[in-house]
Order: C-alpha cells, then sequence, then structure tokens
C-alpha cells in the first residue's frame, strides 16, 4: 500500500517498471528517523471541523519500525501516546496510554488496520511499505507523471488505487482509492510541499471521504529529519517511557 | 533544537470550564461547574480545580490543590516527590489493586474517571531496567476516601430514610423532648464523621506511613507485576454507638433514667477508624486473539466490611477478575468482571456481599456528525443492584463541547437505612438523573 505521505523525499532516477517507481518512491527516499508535530484536521460532512495536535517520533532499524504519537490537543486526549513497534513478519500489538485512567491499554494487531484516531485515514493507510502482495499497471504516462493502478487481492478494504506520481520529486500528488463495488471511496491529494534537508516532502495531506462526505487534513508544522539513534534512542519506544 | 521542539509541546498549560445541571425526578436539582487548570513542565507536573456547587438547599465553592510532584530521573532510576496519583492494578471500574489513592465518593458515579482518585503526598522510586521495574512507594500520611454520609443524593445513608427514620423516631416511646434530642444526636453524628473534602484534611495521627512495592515487566507484548502493600485502609471503618444501635434496634427513645448513656451517645455516636492492611496481588495485560486482555487478583489481610447498623468489621478478602478490551476504528468496548470472596463472613453484611460476581462494561462509539456515545453498566449478581448510563456528547468547535447524560440506578425497596439488603448502587436507586454538559477550554 502507498502513502508514506510523512516521509517520501526527491529521486533523481527515472524507472519505467511502476512496481520499480512505487518503490524508488517509498524504500530509497523516505527517512528513516523523524521527529514531526503535525496538526490533523477533521471536516465533519456538515462542515464542522476538529483540530488534534500531534507529535510522532518514528525511528527504523532495518525492517523494524517504530512509532511514538503524543496527542497534545484537544483536552480530552491530551497526552494520549501511541506506541506501536512494527516487525514485518507479525502481529504486533499497539500500545496504548490512557492519561485519563494512567493506564496502558494493549490493542490487538489484527485490529490496526481501522481508522487512525477517527480520521478518514486507515492505518494501512500510512503504512510505509509494499505488503509484497499487489500487482502494478502502469496506466498513463506523460512528462510530468505517471499514473499507475495498484491492487492486492488479500485487501479487504480496497479493490485497487491510482496512484499519480510526479516525476519531478517522485511525490504521489494524487490516490484515488476504489471501494470493493468499483465506486471511488477516497482521494489522498498533496496540497503542500517544504523543503526539508534538501528534499521535496508533503507539507499538507488531505484525504477526502467521497462515501462519508469528510475529509481530514494533516498538515506539518515542524519535522526535524535523519535524526541520529542517540536523538531517538531505543528507550523512547518503551512501554516504560510512556508511564514516566 | 530537538529538545525545544519537544519542550514546546509538552509545557503547554492547559485550562478547562465545565458545568453541569442535573436534573432529578424528585425536587432536588444541582449545578456543578468545575474550572481545572494543568501543567506538566520536565520535571514539574501540577493542576488545580475549583468546584462551585449549587444545589436547592446550599451552595459551595471548593478549591483542590490536584497533582503537584517532581520528577527527577538518574540512569535507571526514578524520583517523584508530591502530591500525585499513582495507578495499580489493570482494571479501570473493578480493581481491587488500586489502592494507593483515596477515592472521591461525594458525587458517586457521576464522578469522572480522571477526578476520582484524590492525589496523595507521596514519595515513589522506580528501578527500570530494560523492560523490568520495581517501584517503592511511600506515603507520610495514609490516604482516604472522601464520602458523603448524609444530606446529598450520594451519601452512605439514604436522604429519604433517614428522614423516614427520623420522621418515625418522633413516635417511639420516650419521656424526653424527643425532636430536639434527635437533631442534636444526629447532628453529633454528622460532626463525628471525618470531613475528607477539605483542603487540608483533618488531623491524622503521625506514624510510620504506608508503604508499597510493585514488581513487573512491561514489554510491548505483555506487561504483569506482583504487588505489595502495607497500608491503613482507604475506607473508614465505621461502628455506631452500641447503645444508639439497641434504641434503633428497640425503636424507642431514652427515658429520663438513660441520661449518662445519651451523654455517651452524644459524645461519641460513631466511631471511624482506619485499620491497617497487607494486601499481596499480581496482575496481566496482554492481547488474545483480538482482544486485550486484562487480569488481576489479591488478597487483604483486614478488609473493611460494613454490617447492619452501620456496624463495620474487617476480614480476610480474596478476588480475581478479568477485562476484555475490544477495539475498531474509534469504538471501544470494555468488559470486565470479578469475583470475591470474604474469607471469614459477617454475619449480617450490609451494602456489600460476602461472596459475589461484579459485572461492568463500558462501550464508546463514534457515530456521524462528530457525535459521541458512551454506554456504561455495572451490576452486582449478589446484591442484584446496578446502574445504567449513556452519554451523548459533541465537540462543537476546538473550544465548545456539549453533552447530554442520563443516568438510571437499580436495586430493590427498602424501609430502613441500617439494614438495607443491597448496595450502594440500590441506596441511591431514587437519584436516576439527566443532566447537561457544556465544557469549554480556550
Amino acid at each position: 500500500m502507498l502513502i508514506g505521505f510523512l516521509t517520501l523525499g526527491l529521486a533523481y532516477a527515472q524507472p519505467s517498471d511502476p512496481k520499480e517507481i512505487l518503490e524508488t518512491a517509498i524504500e530509497k527516499k523516505q527517512f528513516n528517523n523523524s521527529i514531526q508535530i503535525l496538526t490533523m484536521s477533521l471536516f465533519a460532512k456538515n462542515g464542522s471541523k476538529t483540530v488534534r495536535s500531534m507529535e510522532i517520533h518514528l525511528r527504523k532499524d532495518d525492517e523494524v519500525l517504530r512509532s511514538y504519537t503524543r496527542f497534545t490537543s484537544p483536552p480530552e486526549i491530551a497526552n494520549t501516546q501511541l506506541l506501536f513497534v512494527d516487525h514485518p513478519q507479525q502481529e504486533d500489538p499497539q500500545i496504548l496510554y490512557l492519561p485519563a485512567l494512567k493506564r496502558i491499554q494493549r490493542i490487538s494487531g489484527s485490529k490496526k488496520k481501522g481508522s487512525f484516531m477517527g480520521s478518514d485515514f486507515q492505518y494501512s493507510d500510512l503504512e510505509l511499505s509494499l505488503s509484497g502482495n499487489e500487482t502494478h499497471a502502469l496506466l498513463s504516462e506523460d512528462k510530468k507523471n505517471w499514473t499507475i493502478q495498484s491492487q492486492d487481492p488479500q485487501n479487504k478494504q480496497y479493490k485497487y488505487w491510482i496512484t499519480t506520481i510526479s516525476k519531478e520529486d517522485y511525490i504521489p500528488y494524487k490516490v484515488q482509492y476504489y471501494a470493493k463495488n468499483g465506486n471511488l471511496l477516497k482521494t489522498l491529494s498533496i496540497e503542500e510541499t517544504m523543503n526539508v534537508d534538501n528534499r521535496i516532502i508533503p507539507k499538507t495531506t488531505v484525504m477526502t471521504n467521497h462515501k462519508k462526505g469528510s475529509k481530514t487534513q494533516i498538515q506539518i508544522q515542524e519535522i526535524k529529519v535523519n535524526l541520529s539513534e542517540e536523538a531517538l534512542p531505543l528507550e523512547r519506544f518503551t512501554v516504560q517511557q510512556m508511564e514516566k | 533544537m530537538i529538545g525545544l521542539l519537544i519542550h514546546t509541546a509538552i509545557a503547554t498549560p492547559q485550562f478547562e470550564l465545565e458545568s453541569q445541571s442535573y436534573i432529578y425526578p424528585s425536587s432536588y436539582w444541582e449545578q456543578r461547574t468545575v474550572g481545572t487548570f494543568s501543567l506538566q513542565q520536565d520535571r514539574w507536573t501540577n493542576s488545580l480545580r475549583i468546584i462551585h456547587k449549587i444545589t436547592d438547599q446550599k451552595h459551595q465553592i471548593e478549591l483542590q490543590g490536584w497533582e503537584l510532584y517532581y520528577t527527577s530521573q538518574r540512569a535507571h532510576f526514578t524520583l517523584e516527590i508530591g502530591n500525585q496519583v499513582i495507578r495499580w492494578g489493570q482494571l479501570d471500574l473493578l480493581s481491587d489493586l488500586n489502592i494507593i489513592n483515596g477515592i472521591d465518593q461525594r458525587f458517586g458515579p457521576t464522578i469522572k474517571p480522571q477526578w476520582a482518585s484524590i492525589p496523595t503526598a507521596s514519595i515513589r522510586l522506580t528501578h527500570r531496567l530494560q523492560d523490568w521495574n520495581t517501584s517503592l512507594i511511600w506515603l507520610p500520611i495514609s490516604a482516604r476516601d472522601s464520602i458523603s454520609w448524609i444530606g446529598t443524593p450520594w451519601g452512605i445513608l439514604s436522604n429519604d430514610h433517614v428522614d423516614a427514620l427520623l420522621n418515625e423516631a418522633q413516635r417511639w416511646s420516650g419521656d424526653l423532648i424527643t425532636e430536639s434530642l434527635i437533631q442534636d444526636i444526629l447532628r453529633s453524628i454528622q460532626e463525628s464523621l471525618p470531613n475528607t473534602s477539605n483542603l487540608f484534611p483533618d488531623d491524622q495521627p503521625v506514624d510510620y506511613g504506608d508503604i508499597g512495592l510493585r514488581i513487573g515487566k512491561d514489554s510491548i507484548a505483555y506487561a504483569s507485576h506482583i504487588y505489595a502493600s502495607w497500608m491503613r485502609s482507604r475506607r473508614p471503618l465505621a461502628r455506631l454507638n452500641p447503645e444508639l444501635v439497641r434504641f434503633i434496634k428497640e425503636e424507642r427513645l431514652p427515658n429520663s433514667l438513660e441520661l449518662g448513656v445519651i451523654n455517651d451517645i452524644l459524645e461519641e455516636p460513631v466511631q471511624i477508624t482506619y485499620p491497617r492492611q497487607l494486601l499481596v496481588g499480581m496482575d496481566l495485560s496482554t492481547t488474545l486473539s483480538v482482544f486485550g486482555l486484562r487480569a488481576e487478583t489479591c488478597f487483604v489481610s483486614n478488609k473493611v466490611r460494613p454490617m447492619t447498623y452501620m456496624q463495620g468489621s474487617t476480614r480476610p478478602y480474596i478476588s480475581g477478575a478479568l477485562a476484555l478490551d475490544y477495539a475498531f476504528d474509534m469504538n471501544v468496548l470494555i468488559l470486565e468482571t470479578k469475583l470475591f470472596s470474604v474469607l471469614e463472613p459477617v454475619s449480617n453484611p450490609w451494602l456489600e456481599a460476602n461472596q459475589s460476581v461484579q459485572i461492568a462494561g463500558v462501550g464508546q462509539f463514534s457515530l456521524p456528525y462528530s457525535f459521541q456515545l458512551q454506554l456504561t453498566g455495572q451490576y452486582d449478581t449478589s446484591l442484584q443492584d446496578g446502574l445504567i448510563q449513556s452519554i451523548l456528547s459533541r465537540r462543537i468547535t476546538d473550544n465548545w463541547a456539549i453533552s447530554l447524560q442520563a443516568m438510571m440506578l437499580y436495586g430493590p425497596e427498602s424501609d430502613n437505612p441500617f439494614t438495607y439488603s443491597s448496595g450502594i448502587l440500590g441506596q441511591w436507586r431514587e437519584y436516576d438523573h439527566l443532566s447537561l454538559r457544556i465544557q469549554w477550554n480556550p
């Protein structure tokens, strides 16, 4: 599954195989270690808007991805923390720290495919790698973009998805997700990019849910990338750290 | 620069104001406004809250210094000193291990979970090595539950039943001026009962304090801890004056030949103690298939067990509890159940059974248009009392949220508050209510 909106950077090679294009965008050009401050704005069908602010720490060691998220607002979820250590070949539980109860909650790994904190993003939309089961077809190509259709027979959410990737910066400016009945379900749009460490990365990403009439905007407020292991110690991605 | 980034996010002060109106089927009503301010910095955590409560009879303002503690970390050690809430155990609703802090019971089941545990002055030293941790806790002054005894909907003694008993007592035989005597006794009882809701609680005898130890492992896959503590009971052991009990049982008032007895009753109508108790226990948190699984078990050497006519006692006690969590999208289902047994059963249990199975559940559901629905239920199979609560809430803007709450309590009828056969939720069964809460934060 493609998204990697948090971590994609520039690429200069020009592969022609669709899988290779996606792999180039995802695997070779991502930041392994970063700290980001994000705002997530949820727009309901009736126009109401709620904003959640969070701080995300990401560290990747070989195939193991560690993610630590701490919400800072609004008050009812402030200091809620989410820890996820993703090993590629196993179902890892998510660890949720509930400040109101001062308690750790373990969420079964098989449930991580649901909505990301009530937004229009699925957890699977946020994954940073291809599962290996997908097939890809290059639908079209012009001077600016590749348009690739992908599908995964094991994906229960989407029948297929179409990704438009810029040749200039390898940013997937648009991803259209189609439901099992063939209707357009969601559209991801990258509305703004930023230059970090001489790389172009998405700054403002919007996921529109056509079925629900809602949309979610994630905007990077601050980001530090390519951090050293000392700046992102493994201790930060432990249960004990959440309870301190 | 990274340090600055994190510090900026963490040190944001938070203020929240919420006002909640309660409407009861009886003529009683209540307006409760709570302002909370909290600030968490690198080493300091502090929060403060102000409660303004208006009822049909009076209004009161209460200032509570909530958490205020300092955290210091050196190598594998963490030291926390100050007024703090320390969580033990895994269960949210039916835990017997979560005993470090007293519980605020003055608002009955209407209190928000984050305000239920009362911070207490304590020192906690924790040693962490990889996933293993050991924490030692010392409380110089024992924590106590904050209890409303009489005069509010959420008192241990039902208002209506106390009124009925007092009215009935006017007709009891005796040759003293009955009404003033009864009122004097009642006033004396109220003054004798500890008021633990003050900013500075009543004087307590100084001894060597309470001590607790927790050793365990917190990994991604599971967490498990063993516990041991030697602490005073957070719940008071209350014993009504035996002579007063004798008059109530005989349904008569003292006569002029029993003036000495009356003086004894007025001097000490009720005796309150907080006995020491040994607790040992363990807990577990992990996942099982699609469920989160939590469990705990404990043994208490001297658990306070109330008996009829407010004649408390202590008994050895054992319990085991299990909880299942199921999360999907932003929805959560939690089911908790607890089996407990008093090893030397008391002869006339009051408000609590000698053995029982308790069941509690919470469901939180995200609805369209930013609505959220929370359903809560609790039931005791021996006492046959319980509650059902639903809260429909919506965050209107980033600053405003509104919620509508309905609570129904269930339990058998009774005509004598001192011999009620069911539990405290049944005791409160006449206080079904609706409430409207408006929250604001800048």
